[in-house]
């Protein structure tokens, strides 16, 4: 069984009406752990109110299955629509590369440090977001009646 | 004249090689591989009526294997009897015609693509073809009118030749597809299918999943070329030429059919001795198939299509992700779903990309060209 680890922590946010999550996956999402770990994510969805924004912070991540794809497709879809933004920080070359294929990284932001991203959830602008590799193109627009299919757990 | 065998075998196979030789310079421009497999398989082609002879000269040393008697004994109607032989002769043709492909394929594994195999295919009919009109012609002179045996000639090397060819390209299709049974399989395992008549067979023969697949795509050729054969013969016997042509036109269709799903499914033409390695470790490509998987099953078509047009320009030869894309193309066509994309997937036609307005363009000309 692999291991993998999901640590969540506050950030400050000056709008009192928004809240900001840290998330820090390490390890490899898998069929294995896959939905115990989203479940924590999905408890963190439910029991906080208001606009909420994701920095996932991969540098920790070696692998992520198809299912945990899906599942950040439908988190992103879920925060998008309260006004929230989600936004990944230190991937690794071969996550970013799935993301990528996979559309997702024109939908989420990609920032080389966290602190980056931490700027962009705070109100300031980012000075270093990370360009879509060569050759990608857009994603399909994901509506959220399509973002409920992912619902695997 | 008619007493001279030697020249009334050169005057057919005289007459019978013009269609053949025009049907042949189609075949060998048109064609890549080597010349000599060609020229090889329309020979091996032409010898399969002698071999069909040699067979029932077999049931007269065996009469237990002679299946026309056995049909001549039991049926008591002269008129049944007769049709049924005939249909039971021209499912044989097929059998031994598909024969001359297997075995060339066998020695050579020269079928690569599905128009290697549908190019093998025709050229076996034509040299069986060609063949049994000599044999027919020959056993005509003397016997009939000049005008008569005109007719026959020009009957058997317009519509009969169609016909076999016809036929043999509808099993060489299907045979063509058997080659990428790896792929196919493994698509259909991504999206939750397995085929019931290939497990069938598998559990029956004790063979792996996908040697069962393959004989099962084979054998559906097959049977499809001999039930075409048997309605075609069958409807010969009450030499009824409309209803007969209206047959060979609508196997003609069957086969466009087929071979426009074919060109639909571009990954089939590619050649599999020719593949680039992917630019993606194979843990991650398996990540981005199972999600194509996921999504194929949810019918996210166009999403499909998206993730296919990126993943191939990092593995351009993979047959899998072009079979998804190919499949999830068909889908949409199926459905018309131009309207529907614009309808439900999309809030309106201001919401579409620039890239999906790409991809959907692009699909529109290639349906147009």
């Amino acid at each position: 069984m692999a291991e993998a680890t999901i640590l969540i922590e506050d950030l400050p946010v000056k709008d009192p009406n928004s809240k900001a999550k840290l998330i820090t996956i390490s390890g490899q999402l898998d069929e294995s752990n896959v939905d115990t770990k989203a479940k924590e994510i999905y408890q963190l969805l439910e029991t906080t109110q208001g606009k909420l924004s994701f920095i996932f912070d991969l540098a920790g991540l070696d692998y992520m299955n198809s299912k945990s794809i899906g599942y950040l497709t439908d988190w992103y879809g879920k925060i998008t629509e309260r006004g929230g933004k989600v936004l990944i920080a230190h991937a690794k070359p071969n996550i970013k590369d799935i993301l990528q294929v996979v559309g997702l990284t024109q939908l989420i932001q990609m920032f080389e440090s966290l602190d980056e991203a931490k700027t962009l959830i705070l109100g300031a602008t980012p000075q270093n977001v990370s360009a879509p590799a060569p050759g990608a193109q857009p994603a399909a627009p994901v509506p959220p009646q399509q973002t409920e299919t992912f619902k695997l757990n | 004249m008619f007493d001279n065998k030697i020249l009334l075998i050169s005057l057919s196979t005289l007459v019978t090689a013009i269609p053949v030789a025009i049907w042949a310079a189609i075949f060998f421009k048109h064609a890549k591989d080597s010349k000599l497999i060609l020229l090889l398989v329309f020979i091996l082609g032409s010898l399969t009526p002698w071999a069909l002879l040699e067979i029932q000269e077999l049931w007269v040393k065996f009469p237990q294997l002679d299946i026309p008697t056995l049909i001549e004994t039991s049926i008591k109607q002269t008129s049944v009897m007769y049709m049924i032989t005939f249909m039971f002769f021209g499912m044989m043709e097929e059998v031994i015609k598909h024969f001359a492909v297997r075995i060339i394929d066998k020695k050579t594994i020269a079928v690569k693509t599905v128009n290697d195999a549908l190019r093998f295919s025709l050229l076996a009919a034509l040299g069986f073809s060609f063949s049994e009109n000599i044999y027919y012609l020959y056993n005509l002179w003397g016997e009939v009118s000049t005008a008569g045996i005109a007719g026959v000639y020009i009957f058997r090397s317009v519509f009969t030749m169609c016909a076999h060819m016809i036929f043999s390209g509808i099993f060489g299709y299907y045979f063509g597809i058997s080659k990428f049974t790896i792929d196919i399989t493994k698509q259909e395992e991504l999206t939750g299918g397995r085929n019931t008549a290939a497990k069938m067979l598998s559990k029956i023969f004790n063979i792996p999943y996908q040697a069962a697949y393959k004989e099962k795509t084979i054998l559906k050729g097959l049977f499809l070329a001999m039930g075409i054969h048997a309605v075609f013969n069958f409807l010969l016997q009450f030499n009824a030429v409309i209803p007969v042509m209206i047959i060979v036109i609508l196997g003609y269709l069957f086969l466009r059919y087929l071979l426009k799903r074919k060109a639909g499914h571009l990954v089939l033409l590619t050649d599999i001795s020719e593949t680039k390695k992917s630019m993606l470790a194979k843990k991650d490509e398996d990540v981005v198939l199972e999600l194509l998987g996921m999504w194929f099953q949810d019918k996210r078509y166009v999403d499909v299509i998206h993730v296919c047009e990126r993943l191939l320009q990092r593995d351009p030869d993979n047959n899998v992700i072009k079979l998804f894309k190919e499949k999830a193309l068909d889908k949409i066509e199926d459905k018309n779903t131009y309207k529907k994309i614009l309808q439900t997937v999309f809030k309106g036609k201001e919401d579409i990309s620039e890239n999906d307005k790409n991809i959907l363009t692009k699909y529109i000309e290639q349906k147009k060209a």
